[in-house]
């Protein structure tokens, strides 16, 4: 008999004995931390893992499931109540937010009314705009008259055109009947009529109208308030976008205002004013701007000899 | 090739549900043998070769999951294994009742020698009690539930009828 032939007669028995031989020697030993148990140990763990996770899964999924069918109302009305929640907390947020706005506005009006001192202004409530004039909630029972200056801590809004008992109507630098008595802050250079007259276009510029040709006016200067206006002079009006040449010897600005009467809430209106330290001071120093393109003289003057000159 | 990987789908499910849920089942602390049953099927319908090799894929798992010594398990599965094989050879083993008969012996005979394992190793356990607490209960619990278990093995593992020319 062969080998082959006896391990197959007996391969019942050759292989209880090789397993029990095998068990033995482990439990004489005491395989439980061997390399051979960490082994096995592993190779169960990564079989098992699938099977468990699939378990967890279906446990969640059944447990979902069966929430949902047995506890639908309850989810329904929890989440009637969270959309609630949800639109309470976003009209709060809102509420939070403008608060906020408002304040920082308020802050800045506070630090206005502080640093002019010696002006009586009255606050005022924008209740309408609409085509360059807008409503105020201030009239002539709080002592508002026509003309009045009406200004912003950014500068200048417009002149009150009609009061009534408890409201008044502010014509706009957007609306063709607001002039104010204007010059140009670097060299207070005013033009022949004195004013800023309103486009009255969808446009929303003003124009300062008969400027002599020789004057030295450049785009992006700030034009102020004069002397001569109804306001304290200095008050930012606006800035000049383009200069055009207009009839004759006299040119003319195209000026964009500083404040947008449409996004206006509230508004002062100059009751009083003194004299500003501005107007004391006299013109300001003209101080060379090197971010400006060099001006040409017009007309030049100079001989075409000495033009033409080596 | 079919019929080893089913058994062997089946010897690991069974593992990993006995270990990885050994509550499933469970009445009044007492859980059924459900490798044992697999031990004993294969032994009754495959010979005790295959017995022993299931009880040494499912004993694996039942060291490793319980932190046993490896081989507690695998030994006293072999053993049973080996035996039912070799006696499914001598008895007429297709009625229920003498399976479930067999079960239950084989349950008490594997109780009994994984508690004389255990006494070898730790001669303090208390033997007689753990033998008629938990021994002979999952003996008898394993022994009701062959019928409903076999019944689904003989459905998974049916083997072509040799009169009939093969077919079911």
């Amino acid at each position: 008999m062969t080998f082959s032939q006896f391990f197959n007669a007996n391969r019942p028995v050759l292989l209880l004995s090789f397993i029990v031989l095998l068990c033995l020697m482990s439990l004489g030993t005491g395989f439980e931390s061997s390399i051979i148990h960490r082994a096995v140990e592993r190779m169960v763990s990564l079989t098992a893992y699938p099977f468990l996770r699939a378990g967890t899964a279906l446990d969640d999924f059944s447990n979902r499931a069966f929430g949902v069918v047995f506890s639908y109302d309850d989810i329904i009305a929890e989440n009637k109540a969270l959309a609630q929640d949800v639109a309470t907390m976003k009209l709060a947020i809102a509420e939070r937010r403008e608060a906020s706005v408002q304040n920082r506005r308020l802050q800045g009006y506070l630090g206005f009314l502080r640093e002019e001192p010696r002006l009586r202004l009255e606050p005022a409530r924008v209740i309408e705009s609409l085509k360059g004039i807008i409503t105020i909630d201030r009239g002539s029972v709080h002592g508002i008259q026509p003309f009045m200056g009406v200004a912003t801590p950014d500068g200048v809004v417009g002149v009150v055109l009609s009061v009534a008992d408890f409201s008044s109507k502010v014509a706009t630098l957007h609306h063709p009947d607001c002039k104010v008595g204007a010059m140009v802050e670097r060299n207070r250079l005013r033009a022949y009529d004195g004013i800023i007259h309103a486009d009255g276009s969808f446009r929303q510029i003003c124009n300062m109208w008969y400027i002599d040709m020789k004057n030295e006016v450049l785009p992006g200067e700030l034009i102020v308030t004069s002397p001569e206006s109804l306001f304290p002079s200095g008050y930012p009006i606006g800035h000049i976008r383009s200069v055009h040449a207009g009839e004759a010897l006299l040119k003319y600005a195209e000026v964009v205002p500083i404040v947008d009467p449409y996004k206006l809430d509230e508004v002062f209106v100059i009751m009083a004013s003194g004299t500003r330290l501005y107007d004391l001071e006299g013109p300001p120093r003209i101080v060379a701007r090197t971010d400006l393109a060099p001006l040409r003289e017009f007309p030049d003057e100079t001989p075409i000899q000495e033009q033409l000159a080596p | 090739m079919k019929r080893h990987l089913l058994w062997l789908v089946i010897v690991v499910g069974t593992a990993l549900l006995q270990t990885m849920w050994p509550d499933f089942l469970t009445v009044r602390g007492v859980a059924p043998d459900l490798v044992l049953l697999l031990v004993v099927y294969f032994g009754l319908v495959d010979g005790e070769e295959r017995a022993m090799l299931t009880g040494v894929v499912g004993g694996m798992y039942q060291d490793v999951a319980s932190g046993a010594v490896l081989g507690h398990h695998v030994l006293c599965l072999v053993l049973v294994g080996y035996t039912i094989g070799r006696v499914s050879t001598r008895l007429m083993t297709d009625h229920p009742a003498i399976r479930t008969l067999l079960v239950l012996f084989a349950g008490a005979a594997h109780g009994a020698l994984y508690t004389a394992v255990s006494y070898v190793q730790r001669p303090d356990i208390a033997t007689v009690y753990t033998i008629a607490v938990i021994v002979i209960p999952t003996a008898f619990y394993t022994a009701l539930l062959t019928p409903v278990v076999y019944f689904v093995l003989e459905r998974l593992f049916r083997k072509p009828d040799s009169l009939s020319g093969g077919k079911k």
